[in-house]
């Protein structure tokens, strides 16, 4: 679909050498830093707050308080350590799945750009493909038939966000083993495998960084769409899509069974895309393949 | 003539080009180009029903998935031999690219009739809520990156643009949970949910458009900066076309075909906002039909539902392909 578009994008991506600014900029930090700091007290959960699993049923549906600073929910459970843990089962499936995902990508654009001609062509008609069939309609096929365990949902997220990784890199390696300095380390004797080590990767290495923050931003918000619909991370377990789902029924009344998990969700994504277009912006990547998976 | 904004940061390389004048008699796509899109379309489709295919039967029988799950196992057994399943694979996926050519599909199993007229009918309230949703994205979208493109005022360039750009790190089903809290609970102005009088579509439709507005407000800002810096705009404006007949005129139209074409990849988006926006509000649309059937495990309903939306994203695509074409003669190649 759209074929034209996607070269447009792709040059987009590849030749458009905007001013490449030397540090992250002041946006660039926040997000590393707001980043830095969801990841850390997602790690360090256990230490930090109690059971997300533990009942209380003297403390129902209570507001946010001294004791509960994000109220709890309708069996009592404390919010607040439900929304660190619904964060840790984010990040690990987004974290998991944005890095198969983009080393499935970097391995397609840099196996294409070495190979040439038939790698690449069906590398690039598969991303014609994945663009072809709407990523939700993936997701609803593969988790109702396949079951939604770790493995499937996973497995969605990558074939919805391989294609970004993909054609942020494709256009950058086809032009780097065009120069004239690959083409004298062919000639010096070395063979792919050492062209793909020592000139490729160093070379599409930048991008490839942007290309995984700016993935991880999209895998995180399709994860959570899941989570939300019931297609994703099951309950008990906390999720933090599933958790705005769960809260929806008593928004008029428990607003913030809905809230908390809501805005710990925004702030990871803007962290992400803050840092992704920071990243893009030192690299002059600009800000290709955007919501390509939600 | 300063006031066009050379000093905004240069967008995607697009070499702008002068719109080709429109020749009386002329179609405006040509039949090749159309043929070209519609067999694309027609793999994508194809492609979608191999994919429930083989999903299908990675879960080994599929009878299994076809019967409520306390059926007794001679009736799995009768189902099996009547539906064919224990024939070889390559014919039974040749006999199911029959039934979708046929439209003919097992009854849903919560429904206890036809899914294909299930599923269709629920089409015209998801078409609804997509009209409605695309016009929001499209007008808000479109004004913000106009704006943004050639306003005099620094202020207007930035903040509507970051604004627009902050709605990106919103998921769709939050914003609908945060305007569902604002405008429905505390306010009361509208309904929270159902699809019962005009207010009822306001919340969905507001939800599933501003889905879409950070991709038009960007993309079309991208397209009108580019053709803005165009050697035909710099004549226009030496010759001393004044600001405004020079925007409508020279750049505008220029702008349109990129913008088109980039939004239309994000079709998909716009897809999986709707699925999400009708599960969120209840919308009784296909999106929360296909949902629904998930969970309630009614699995011909859910085929029929994948199928109906692939077969929709794609003439959503085609449309959007010919729109492009027609004002932007370049991309007919």
């Amino acid at each position: 679909m759209t074929a034209v578009a996607t070269v447009l994008v792709e040059e987009q991506a590849t030749h458009d050498t905007r001013r490449a600014s030397r540090t992250l900029g002041a946006s660039g930090w926040v997000g590393a830093a707001l980043l830095g700091l969801v990841v850390a007290v997602t790690l360090a959960a256990p230490l930090l707050v109690t059971d997300p699993l533990a009942q209380d049923f003297t403390a129902i549906l209570q507001p946010p308080s001294a004791a509960h600073p994000f109220g709890t929910d309708e069996l009592g459970r404390d919010l607040l350590a439900r929304t660190v843990f619904g964060g840790r089962t984010a990040l690990a499936v987004t974290a998991v799945a944005t890095l198969v995902a983009a080393v499935l990508g970097l391995g397609l654009a840099v196996g294409g750009a070495l190979f040439g001609g038939a790698v690449d062509a069906v590398a690039s008609r598969l991303a014609d493909v994945q663009l072809a069939v709407p990523t939700i309609v993936l997701a609803i096929v593969i988790l109702s038939f396949v079951g939604n365990a770790f493995v499937p949902l996973v497995t969605v997220l990558v074939l919805g966000a391989w294609v970004l990784t993909f054609r942020v890199i494709r256009g950058h390696a086809r032009a780097v083993v065009r120069q004239p300095f690959v083409e004298a380390a062919r000639v010096a004797g070395a063979g792919r495998g050492a062209v793909a080590w020592r000139h490729l990767l160093p070379s599409v290495l930048p991008l490839f960084f942007v290309a995984v923050t700016l993935s991880a931003s999209a895998v995180l918000l399709l994860e959570s769409s899941l989570g939300f619909l019931g297609l994703g991370v099951q309950p008990p377990e906390a999720d933090w899509g599933q958790m705005v789902a769960a809260g929806q029924a008593r928004l008029a009344t428990a607003p913030w069974l809905s809230l908390f998990p809501g805005v710990a969700l925004i702030v990871t994504i803007v962290a992400l895309q803050l840092l992704g277009d920071a990243l893009a912006e030192r690299t002059g990547t600009g800000r290709a393949g955007q919501g390509v998976a939600r | 003539m300063a006031a066009v904004d050379l000093a905004a940061p240069p967008g995607p390389s697009v070499t702008p080009t002068v719109l080709t004048r429109v020749r009386a008699l002329r179609p405006p796509v040509s039949p090749r180009y159309l043929a070209g899109r519609v067999a694309t379309g027609l793999v994508a489709v194809w492609g979608a029903a191999t994919l429930v295919f083989f999903a299908l039967y990675s879960t080994g029988n599929p009878a299994l998935l076809l019967v409520p799950p306390d059926a007794p196992p001679d009736e799995v057994e009768r189902l099996t031999a009547l539906m064919g399943f224990d024939r070889p694979v390559p014919v039974q996926y040749v006999s199911f690219l029959g039934q979708v050519v046929r439209g003919d599909f097992p009854d849903s199993i919560r429904y206890g009739s036809d899914p294909v007229a299930i599923a269709l009918g629920r089409l015209p309230a998801s078409i609804e809520l997509g009209l409605v949703g695309l016009t929001i994205g499209v007008v808000v979208g479109g004004v913000i990156g106009f704006v943004s493109a050639t306003s005099r005022s620094a202020w207007l360039r930035r903040v509507p643009l970051s604004v627009a750009v902050a709605l990106d790190g919103i998921p769709t089903f939050f914003f609908g949970i945060l305007a569902t809290l604002v405008l429905a609970v505390w306010l009361g102005w509208l309904p929270a949910t159902g699809a019962t009088g005009p207010a009822a579509i306001v919340l969905p439709g507001l939800t599933l458009g501003v889905a879409f507005v950070p991709a038009v407000a960007r993309v079309f800002r991208t397209a009108l900066v580019d053709v803005l810096q165009a050697d035909h705009v710099r004549t226009a404006r030496a010759k001393g076309l004044s600001r405004g007949r020079l925007v409508r005129r020279h750049v505008v139209g220029n702008s349109l075909g990129t913008t088109l074409n980039v939004v239309g990849i994000q079709a998909g988006v716009l897809l999986g906002g709707a699925v999400v926006t009708e599960s969120i509000f209840g919308w009784p649309g296909i999106g929360q039909l296909s949902v629904n059937a998930v969970q309630n495990r009614d699995y011909p309903l859910v085929i029929v539902c994948v199928l109906v939306i692939a077969v929709g994203f794609v003439l959503v695509n085609l449309l959007v392909d010919v729109l492009a074409a027609v004002v932007e003669p370049r991309l007919r190649s």
